[in-house]
């Protein structure tokens, strides 16, 4: 279903949010519909301030919302980005399936776990970069990692922007920025990160699936994480520079959290090739991830690579800001899409597709560590209604105070036994803040992109084992 | 720092913290305090090594929130974690001030959790009838 929230005031376009009722009474318990009406507001919007049915509040732009902007006088927003630019998930299809795999899940958890850190204080899995060597990542992406010995060139053709977002330049990098990554290379991160063995226990589309040499019981890995310190910092230090921006170029917004600057000044443009740098290490981070979880799975099941056969399906982001032509009133117009906390869901045909542009876009959309997973594929309406488009995770439903609080009256392992997962972890309040009970069940936020002809489901994920930070 | 309290907020995806103390000095303290404690267990890590802070603001939050990213640095790029914080100096632009701790090891130190960053949502510090107090979320 579909909720308007109709022009007033400062907005330029409407509201329009993707939500069943049930998950609309949620949303309009903290202010994100609010938010939603300033993101109308901001200068060179086009068509509509979009919400997805996973949304809530996040500093200025809600998390779960998709904002379009023409490039000549449209705005780019830090915050409509997030502070973790592309984080995202990636999809690994294995030879596997549960039988090879269930009698020997510890060691198998165990080896995960110790391939890859989560890179807490400045340790990490990779010797830490030079200078020189950092910024030929941020300006390569998942080919430098493919380059290092990670992976092979083929899994570039199966990631959004094969890994690589063109216009990056690593001297818009503050030292700062670059200091926090170059120890980082090859971590997982914290919070809501995770790396998971699961299995495929619901087929939604037959030929899908088929197509893409996915079957029932099929083991595969999900990765979920995204620039780490870099780009974190690169966040920072230009919503600091976006605030005098603004000022200097007379923006005036409801929400002074709303920092931004016209994509055509100095600034704005200073942004976007920094946050191309950052989406570029966090290809490159999953792209090594990958690699070293596809290592850790042949020396735990004493496989041989052939025997393992891991092979990417593809690799999606959730917080990024992208050129792409749309067609707005009847004519077509290239402009900038803020995407926090929202998916690219391209449909059939679209050219930037690739390998995939006649079944159209795989989305990955990953719920709590207890239940389960999504792969959907985009669909030609996405184009029409949301700028190709779709959600992203579960949404929480407590804080993580909460969620802590209720930790500490149940055995975190057991509960997540009694489900079938053997999870591994570092940071003891993240585990109790990440626990499912925390979480919406994602597969109401998927079925309303479905019911309204967005994205569809291909296959179901339940989870083994999780790996956290 | 006697009387220097934090608790948290709710909040649905971040953390946020409220902090109050008796003083503006008390207050950077407490707040630098907690950063370090939701991070990682204080009760864990030992005072060994010292090591300078020193952040610059234009006014009174962007003040606060320079400090409390200078103290995330130290443990992002110093890989420091801290158990005492003290401010040696506090004016209207600048503070100065020494975080007591030791490296970071996994292992020896309880994890409790990544903070991202030291975000400007709802960031607020005020002072009423002699008390000090401040809001800042995390971002997680």
């Amino acid at each position: 279903m579909v909720w308007e929230i109709s022009r007033q005031g400062e907005m330029r376009v409407p509201g329009r949010i993707f939500a069943s009722e049930d998950l609309m009474a949620d949303i309009r318990s903290d202010p994100a519909l609010e938010q939603v009406a300033n993101v109308a507001c901001l200068p060179g919007i086009v068509g509509a301030a979009l919400a997805m049915p996973d949304i809530h509040w996040g500093y200025g732009f809600p998390i779960g919302g998709v904002a379009a902007v023409d490039l000549e006088d449209g705005v780019i927003s830090p915050g409509g980005v997030g502070y973790d630019i592309n984080c995202g998930v990636r999809l690994a299809a294995t030879g596997l399936c549960r039988q090879d795999i269930e009698k020997k899940i510890e060691p198998l958890a165990d080896a995960l776990f110790a391939a890859i850190p989560c890179g807490v204080g400045a340790h990490g899995a990779i010797r830490a970069l030079s200078v020189k060597e950092e910024k030929r990542l941020v300006e390569r992406g998942a080919a430098w990692a493919v380059e290092q010995g990670f992976g092979d060139a083929e899994d570039l053709l199966h990631a959004e922007e094969k890994g690589c977002l063109a216009g990056a330049d690593a001297d818009a990098l503050s030292d700062t920025a670059l200091e926090r990554g170059r120890s980082q290379v090859g971590t997982l991160g914290s919070g809501n990160h995770f790396l998971e063995v699961d299995v495929i226990d619901e087929i939604y589309d037959r030929e899908g699936a088929a197509k893409l040499g996915l079957s029932m019981d099929q083991v595969v890995v999900i990765i979920h994480s995204g620039s780490r310190g870099l780009g974190y910092q690169v966040c920072d230090d230009f919503l600091k520079l976006m605030v005098k921006a603004m000022a200097r170029c007379g923006i005036r917004l409801p929400d002074r959290q709303l920092a931004c600057a016209p994509i055509r000044s100095p600034e704005g443009e200073s942004y976007l090739a920094a946050m191309r740098c950052a989406a570029n290490y966090a290809w490159a981070n999953r792209q090594v991830m990958f690699a070293l979880a596809a290592r850790a799975f042949e020396q735990a099941l004493e496989i041989s690579p052939r025997d393992l056969k891991m092979r990417l399906i593809y690799d999606v982001c959730h917080n990024i800001a992208k050129f792409e032509d749309h067609e707005i009133d009847g004519k077509t117009m290239r402009v900038c899409v803020h995407r926090k906390g929202a998916t690219r869901a391209f449909g059939p045909g679209h050219p930037e597709l690739g390998i995939y542009r006649e079944m159209g876009q795989p989305v990955l959309i990953p719920g709590d560590m207890g239940r389960y997973s999504f792969l959907l594929l985009g669909r030609e309406e996405a184009m029409r209604q949301t700028f190709g488009s779709t959600c992203h995770g579960a949404g929480r439903v407590m804080s993580r105070a909460q969620a802590k609080k209720q930790a500490r009256s149940i055995d975190l392992h057991a509960t997540l036994r009694e489900r079938g997962v053997t999870a591994r972890y570092r940071g003891f309040a993240t585990i109790a803040e990440e626990m499912p009970y925390a979480y919406k069940d994602v597969a109401q936020v998927v079925d309303v992109m479905e019911r309204a002809g967005v994205s569809g489901k291909v296959a179901r994920f339940k989870p083994l084992a999780v790996i956290k930070g | 720092m006697a009387g220097a309290t934090f608790r948290q907020f709710p909040h649905t995806a971040d953390l946020g913290i409220e902090v109050e103390a008796e003083s503006r000095a008390e207050l950077f303290e407490a707040a630098g305090l907690a950063l370090f404690s939701l991070m990682v267990d204080p009760s864990t890590v030992s005072a060994r090594e010292a090591r300078g802070i020193s952040a610059q603001g234009e006014d009174e939050e962007e003040l606060l929130r320079a400090w409390l990213h200078q103290l995330l640095l130290a443990f992002a790029i110093g890989g420091f974690v801290a158990r005492e914080v003290e401010v040696e100096r506090l004016d209207r632009f600048v503070v100065e001030g020494t975080i007591r701790g030791e490296p970071y090891e996994e292992g020896t130190h309880r994890f409790e959790r990544e903070i991202k960053g030291v975000t400007y949502h709802g960031l607020r510090v005020e002072e009423a009838n002699g008390k000090w107090m401040a809001r800042v979320i995390f971002d997680v």
